[in-house]
């Protein structure tokens, strides 16, 4: 996930082992160095360019991650359904049955009621997909295709459109958007209710599109940048670069610690608000 | 320091939208969605929920198998209750039955007793009569011939008879 090689180039640029007043030149050199690494961490990277209807479909980092997380989902899915005997999971089986259940149980049950069965399969694609995406970006020499907005607006479009065919599929087109506006709401208040009611529509995935990116992001600035601390201090003085390099593991190591933990929040929490969202409209009479 | 951050949004930041990207996130979604629940979801939570099922009628058949047992414990504890009150009856006819059969024994005896005391009275009776009957003949002709022999000489026959009628006639009557 660190590109390791540019890294190694800012500790060794030279300007760092020489005097106090060309130092303090050299840091400032190293500023932009270190800019660069960082917004090549979690920047998306064009291969190549391809233009369809004016947008470049060429292939990128974040798309090319972003099939391997779908792809890994697909192999750990079909690997868990293969560890079933006699209805019976094992190992990785079992993980995946458990989460499986809880996405069915605890968050499309309890947030859709009992027609959230048919979202289930989408809701669990959600959840997995950002899980895998997010743990896959862990990975040394990968990247987190969820941390990429583009990505996000793209995932939080199809939860858009899922939570508004959940209206129209179950009240028709029209009363899908009748249903928005309270019942029993006083005339001279529509003016009011129907901007906010339709605001409300586009920033509940748009929430969902920057949670799970800022998310993404956050975790990969914090590691990078504790890391990237080695090389600043030892721009200033070369002791100073050795004694941060524990200083920068250990913190390193306790945010990707929590970026685990992270990756299954964020899962979890894209999860759950995409149902919760799509039981407000199957049931709008609240 | 200062310059890290605005450099960084300058040089082509993270916040920049590619909608060729969003698009390719879209398509590729909905694809792997699609495929995903093909492959993956519909027969892993059809094994997921036929083994819940399984377990449910599991449960459902242990409780009623339970149940049934329970029905025939309570059934035969019934049986063993009723088979209890039915010996107890039997024992208490048998009992009330023996105790009528002695009292008609014994009723049956004391009145053959009673019966045959009565026969041995009146046999007794029949025989003292006859006895009488016929000491008294016996002591008419003593009497007569005892009475001829002393009176040979001076009665005659006549006489001689009106004496032995009036004997026996004064004689004491017989008892019964």
């Amino acid at each position: 996930m660190i590109p390791w090689v540019l890294l190694a180039q800012a500790v060794h640029e030279p300007g760092a082992h020489e005097g106090a007043e060309k130092a303090v030149e050299g840091a400032a050199e190293h500023h932009e160095g270190i800019a660069e690494i960082l917004m090549h961490h979690v920047v998306n990277e064009h291969y190549g360019d391809l233009y369809l209807f004016g947008l470049n479909v060429g292939p990128s980092k974040h798309l090319l991650w972003f099939a391997i997380a779908a792809a890994l989902v697909l192999v750990v899915v079909r690997l868990a359904i293969r560890s079933y005997r006699n209805h019976v999971p094992s190992g990785l089986g079992t993980a995946v049955e458990t989460l499986v259940v809880y996405v069915r149980d605890e968050i499309a049950e309890k947030n859709i009621g009992h027609d959230g069965r048919k979202y289930v399969p989408l809701l669990l694609s959600f959840f997995f997909f950002i899980l895998v995406a997010a743990l896959l970006g862990l990975t040394p020499f990968s990247s987190t295709a969820t941390g990429n907005l583009s990505v996000t607006l793209g995932l939080a479009f199809v939860s858009f459109l899922a939570m508004q065919w959940a209206g129209i599929s179950k009240y028709g087109f029209v009363h899908h958007f009748q249903n928005m506006i309270p019942p029993g709401l006083p005339l001279w208040l529509l003016p009011i209710m129907i901007p906010v009611e339709l605001l409300a529509m586009f920033t509940r995935p748009f929430a969902l599109m920057i949670r799970l990116f800022a998310n993404m992001l956050a975790g990969h600035m914090v590691i990078a940048s504790l890391l990237l601390l080695i090389p600043l201090m030892a721009s200033i003085n070369f002791a100073f670069g050795v004694g941060m390099v524990p200083i920068s593991l250990v913190l390193a190591l306790f945010i990707m610690m929590l970026e685990i933990l992270v990756a299954f929040i964020q899962a979890y929490i894209f999860t759950l608000l995409t149902s919760i969202f799509i039981g407000m409209n199957a049931h709008p009479a609240h | 320091m200062v310059s890290l951050l605005p450099a960084a949004l300058a040089a082509g930041g993270f916040t920049d939208l590619e909608l060729g990207l969003t698009l390719w996130t879209v398509v590729l979604f909905a694809i792997f969605a699609f495929v995903l629940t093909k492959l993956g979801w519909k027969p892993l939570l059809a094994m997921i929920e036929e083994r819940e099922k399984g377990i449910h009628d599991a449960v459902g058949s242990a409780q009623k198998a339970n149940e049934e047992a329970q029905r025939l414990l309570a059934q035969h504890q019934e049986l063993i209750r009723e088979a209890g009150r039915q010996r107890e009856e039997i024992v208490k006819r048998a009992l009330a039955d023996a105790e009528t059969v002695k009292t008609d024994l014994i009723a049956q005896a004391r009145a053959e007793s009673d019966r045959m005391v009565q026969k041995a009275k009146e046999q007794i009776e029949r025989e003292k009569k006859l006895a009488i009957q016929e000491l008294r003949s016996s002591v008419a002709d003593l009497a007569v011939e005892a009475a001829s022999k002393i009176v040979q000489s001076s009665l005659t026959p006549e006489a001689q008879k009106k004496l032995v009628h009036d004997f026996i006639d004064n004689l004491p009557q017989a008892r019964g």
